[in-house]
């Protein structure tokens, strides 16, 4: 393969990083945003919307010709292959971040209640992972994928007490119901990230490996 | 004619006795760009590169008409100077072809042809092209030696370490890469991405791979005709014609 | 370049006759009689039986040791044997004259209990040794350019090696050989010496005519002996030089007749046209087959009745005993058995090759060797070449040689150059190329005659140093342009493009890039030249040289003596001084030996350096 095969891969993965980065921190302003109730830094979380956009499609083309031009074996191969995997589950990730922050927007002004349950705790849990996935895949090394397994069910089990815990307040207290679901649905965002972090880890594994592990 | 264009070419055509090799080509390559030409076997291309520099003239029967300009300069003109025409175009063969000499001696043969004998003048152009040939550091030591002695890849940039010490304006490649193994391919390929700074490159490929790899633009020919000629990523892409996409897609040649 | 067209035009008026029909029917030759008479069919006749005789000889001995060569032998013993039958070439055609003439004649004369053992059958297995080689390699070249894959596709149908070799590639080189031994006819043709020094030289037809014990004398012998005695202008010199024309005609007939398949060979090789080679393969294989049982019986009962007739009852019971043996044993044989047998027969034939050459030298070094000494080597000779030495010999045939070569050599090397290089493939190219050809097929005696009728008369110039060497140069001249032709040829084309895509010129591209990796082949060709210039008797027999001079000539315009003339002399005309002659053969053996030595060697080295 030529050297401009292989610094093209490279300024892939840095491309892809980026974005995975560009993502998280999508994510994470929304976060903090509905923690403090930010209104304005829920739109700028709106603003880059498009930006995300760009930067998959031209991502994208960019592995396709990679693929076309150069026919890729083994290695690089994979690298490609998980790279379009990646950016698909940065994608979500970014998404994920532009609804939560459109949430924000609807309830801004009204206070929160129970002290946001464990809405900032199971974020901060998402969050780590989803960072520890995009570190593994920069430096190529799976051992921060090790314990992905725990952590998925860690947050799948602070999913299930927020759904408890609203229906309880629910029922106390029918003026919160708008809020309280809201707070599942983020609940249920927060989730969904973290699924994409470990589908981004497996591919991540495969890429180092060539072996398929799925995360339960 | 733009003066970003180096050569170019209006209704050109070529018999072979009776046969009509190229038919009414008409392109113009741009300065310091590399063009790629692709189709399949016997569509003309190899012929068309060999009138950039004259080479058809070593064969009987050929019968040219059409304009075919070099900067302006008819190519095709009487007075027009071969022996100067090639040392501004340059051409490197399908089948790598150092003379049985030494190294030192096989890339010096150029400037030696045109006059230059200083000893120290010769060092340095050797030099210089070897190097830009991404061949000295392999080479630098046994400069005296056979260069049949080095490897195929190894040939192939001798040879056009030789075309580079004329200090050429223009390089033709004739499927350089055809006779080497995947990694000299690998090699040559980074070579031309080097040489497009300061060279026109002008590339006829098999492998169209290849072509959308190293050129920015590229014309495919079918029969003897120029079916279509456009920026690389534009053919590749969508090409404008069917004949071109069904080649691209492999669906036929 | 065009001294080639010249020659040939020029030489014809030369040949300038009184030319009359029945000249060439007229059965006496007998131009010293009273009343003299030109008839020269009696020659014709006995240039035609002394070939026969000889191609009998040779050509079985040769096809056998060529199938040897090119399917049997280990590349150990092929690197010898080849060698061995580019020596047998190379001798002079006066040594082996003196040979036959000193051993030969000799044996026949004892065994068959007659006068004198200067007979046809001398001149045949003379001349038949003397055609071997050139038989033998070009069959040898044909055999083995038979593309491997008939080899293998016969052994794949289980075909033994003998059968495989005598049915499918030995036919398919057919017109190679048939090349071969037309060449070897041409070359037994236009031989000069060896028959004069030993067929006896009466111009009759033998009575009866398969009397093999019968003197005889050939169109060649007739030129050699009665030119010198003949006075310029009369009527026996036109003659003479009518009888030339007739000899040269044959000779180019069959010379050409073989440069044609030889071409057709070479064309056939080439992708194009083996398409059409294959179709004609067939043809050849069929016709065989079918007529082969025939054949087979046919010949044998000839050959049979030929040598009863001959009275060599003893060989036809021989023959008969084998006959019947082949026969009847074929079905019971094993093909293994047949294989070891047909093997046998080929490399006895290898044997005998070798054989003959070791006789020949053997006898002609153990007997020199005590005539060679400082003396010997330094000394002009005396009492007629009984005593004394050889040295202006020496000197005359090295001054003769290197005058030779240095005329002949940028000639030929520029005719070659060219002819490959500057011209297209045409009318023009063929035309000089066949008048080269014809000009390597024709006979020295011819050039000799040319040489002294142009050089000697015309030009003036007179019997001299510089008259034999530009004859000597005109006969070297087709091989150096043919040699030159061939490595210049061997260059492949992509080298003289990369060179022309630099934008050097077409003469550059020669100088530099054509002619360096083509000088080995050139540098051998010249040898060759000088070796087999060395070695010529008759161009030189009117044109240069004297018996014996005191002194080295003066300058170019001066007589001067030569080693192989010098031989021939002694050997016929001097009685006793047994010791200088074979001194004298010796020491011209050795010079030629040497110099094909040389060749061989430079060529070798570099095959060797460019296949590595």
């Amino acid at each position: 393969m030529t050297d401009k095969f292989h610094s093209e891969l490279k300024d892939l993965k840095k491309g892809v990083s980026d974005m995975a980065r560009f993502a998280l921190s999508m994510l994470q302003d929304s976060q903090d945003a509905f923690i403090n109730q930010d209104d304005a830094l829920a739109t700028t979380v709106l603003d880059r919307k498009d930006q995300l956009r760009e930067k998959t499609v031209t991502l994208e083309e960019n592995c396709y010709q990679l693929i076309a031009l150069n026919q890729p074996m083994a290695k690089d191969m994979r690298t490609i292959v998980c790279s379009l995997k990646v950016i698909a589950a940065s994608e979500r990730i970014g998404r994920y971040g532009k609804s939560t922050a459109k949430i924000v927007k609807e309830i801004a002004g009204k206070p929160h209640i129970a002290n946001m349950m464990s809405l900032p705790l199971m974020s901060e849990y998402v969050l780590a992972m989803i960072d520890d996935s995009i570190k593994a895949y920069e430096t190529e090394n799976i051992r921060k994928l090790d314990g992905f397994s725990a952590r998925d069910d860690a947050i799948d089990a602070l999913r299930h007490s927020i759904f408890r815990e609203s229906i309880t307040y629910m029922m106390e207290n029918p003026k919160i119901i708008t809020q309280a679901t809201y707070y599942i649905i983020i609940a249920r965002y927060l989730e969904r990230c973290g699924d994409h972090a470990c589908k981004i880890a497996e591919n991540v594994q495969y890429m180092e490996t060539g072996e398929r592990i799925e995360i339960k | 004619m733009s003066d970003k264009t180096i050569i170019s070419t209006k209704n050109l055509n070529l018999w072979y006795n009776e046969k009509h090799a190229l038919q009414d080509i008409s392109m113009e390559i741009e300065k310091k760009k590399t063009t790629a030409l692709i189709g399949p076997s016997g569509c003309g291309k190899s012929t068309l590169l060999r009138c950039f520099n004259r080479m058809n003239d070593l064969i009987n029967q050929v019968k040219i008409t059409g304009e075919l300009l070099l900067d302006q300069e008819n190519m095709l003109s009487c007075d027009m100077d071969v022996v100067s025409l090639r040392k501004r175009v340059g051409m490197v063969f399908q089948r790598p072809n150092p003379f049985p000499k030494s190294i030192y001696e096989n890339v010096a043969y150029g400037p030696r042809v045109h006059g230059i004998n200083d000893r120290k003048e010769l060092d340095t152009i050797v030099e210089k092209s070897l190097k830009h040939a991404a061949l000295w550091e392999e080479v630098r030591d046994r400069l005296d030696e056979s260069a049949l002695g080095l490897s195929g890849g190894q040939q192939q940039r001798l040879c056009i370490a030789r075309t580079l010490a004329v200090e050429p304006e223009v390089i033709l490649m004739d499927e350089p890469c055809s006779a080497l193994d995947p990694i000299a391919t690998a090699k040559i390929e980074n070579l031309i991405e080097m040489l497009k700074e300061d060279y026109t490159v002008i590339i006829v490929t098999h492998n169209m791979q290849q072509a959308a790899r190293v050129s920015d633009y590229t014309g495919f020919m079918y029969l003897g005709k120029l079916i279509e000629y456009d920026r690389t990523t534009n053919i590749f892409e969508h090409p404008r014609e069917d004949l071109t996409e069904n080649y691209i897609t492999g669906r036929f040649g | 370049m065009f001294i080639l067209l010249f020659l040939l035009r020029d030489g014809y008026p030369i040949f300038e006759t009184v030319g009359i029909a029945n000249f060439l029917f007229g059965s006496t030759w007998a131009p010293t009689a009273i009343e003299p008479s030109y008839g020269i069919f009696a020659l014709i006749v006995g240039t035609i039986l002394v070939t026969l005789g000889a191609m009998i000889f040779a050509v079985p001995l040769s096809i056998g040791c060529a199938i040897y060569i090119s399917e049997l032998a280990s590349p150990r013993v092929k690197s010898v044997l080849k060698p061995a039958t580019e020596l047998l070439a190379g001798i002079p055609s006066v040594v082996y004259g003196f040979f036959g003439l000193i051993i030969l004649t000799t044996f026949i004369r004892t065994t068959f209990d007659i006068p004198t053992g200067q007979t046809w059958l001398a001149g045949s297995i003379l001349l038949g040794i003397m055609a071997l080689p050139t038989i033998i390699s070009v069959s040898e070249d044909a055999i083995s350019s038979v593309p491997r894959e008939y080899h293998e596709g016969s052994l794949a149908t289980g075909a033994t090696r003998w059968q495989t070799i005598s049915r499918a590639v030995v036919p398919a080189a057919l017109s190679g050989v048939a090349a071969a031994i037309i060449l070897g006819v041409g070359r037994a043709i236009g031989e000069t010496m060896a028959v004069m020094m030993v067929t006896g030289n009466a111009a009759i037809i033998p009575d009866p005519i398969w009397n093999v014990l019968s003197p005889i004398r050939t169109l060649t012998g007739t030129l050699g002996i009665e030119m010198g005695e003949v006075s310029i202008g009369s009527d026996h010199y036109h003659a003479l030089f009518g009888v030339a024309v007739v000899l040269l005609v044959i000779a180019l007939i069959v010379n050409f007749s073989a440069v044609a398949i030889l071409s057709y060979l070479r064309d056939g090789r080439t992708a194009s046209h083996k398409s059409t080679l294959r179709l004609k393969y067939p043809l050849v294989t069929t016709l065989r087959e079918r007529f082969s049982q025939w054949w087979r019986i046919a010949a044998l009962a000839l050959l049979v009745l030929l040598l009863l007739i001959t009275a060599l009852w003893w060989v036809a019971l021989l023959v008969i005993l084998a006959a019947a043996l082949w026969h009847y044993g074929r079905n019971r044989l094993s093909r293994k058995h047949i294989e070891l047998i047909a093997f046998a027969v080929v490399t006895a034939a290898a044997l005998i090759v070798l054989a003959i050459l070791a006789i020949i030298l053997g006898d002609i070094i153990v007997n020199g060797l005590p005539a060679l000494s400082w003396d010997f080597l330094t000394q002009s000779p005396t009492n007629l070449g009984r005593g004394g030495g050889i040295f202006p010999a020496i000197i005359g045939t090295l001054y003769l040689v290197t005058g030779a070569i240095l005329i002949a050599l940028p000639l030929g090397v520029g005719a070659a150059i060219y002819l490959v290089e500057y011209t297209r493939e045409g009318r023009v190219t063929r035309i000089i190329r066949t008048g080269v050809d014809l000009l390597n097929g024709t006979p020295s005696i011819v050039f000799g005659l040319f040489g002294f009728a142009f050089i000697v008369l015309f030009l003036n110039v007179g019997v001299s140093l510089l008259a034999g060497m530009i004859t000597l140069a005109l006969m070297v001249l087709p091989t150096v342009i043919r040699t030159t032709e061939e490595s210049l040829k061997n260059i492949p084309q992509s080298l003289r493009e990369g060179s022309l895509a630099l934008g050097a010129t077409q003469w550059q591209t020669i100088k530099n890039v054509v002619i360096p990796p083509a000088v080995p082949g050139i540098v051998t060709g010249a040898i060759l030249s000088i070796g087999r210039a060395a070695g010529e008797t008759a161009p030189i027999m009117f044109t240069a040289v004297v018996f014996s001079t005191r002194f080295l000539p003066n300058s170019l315009f001066d007589p001067v003596m030569a080693l192989p003339y010098h031989l021939y002399i002694l050997s016929t005309n001097v009685p006793g001084a047994s010791t200088n002659k074979y001194g004298t053969a010796l020491v011209l053996v050795m010079l030629v030996v040497a110099f094909y030595t040389v060749a061989i060697l430079v060529r070798n080295h570099y095959a060797k350096k460019a296949g590595g």
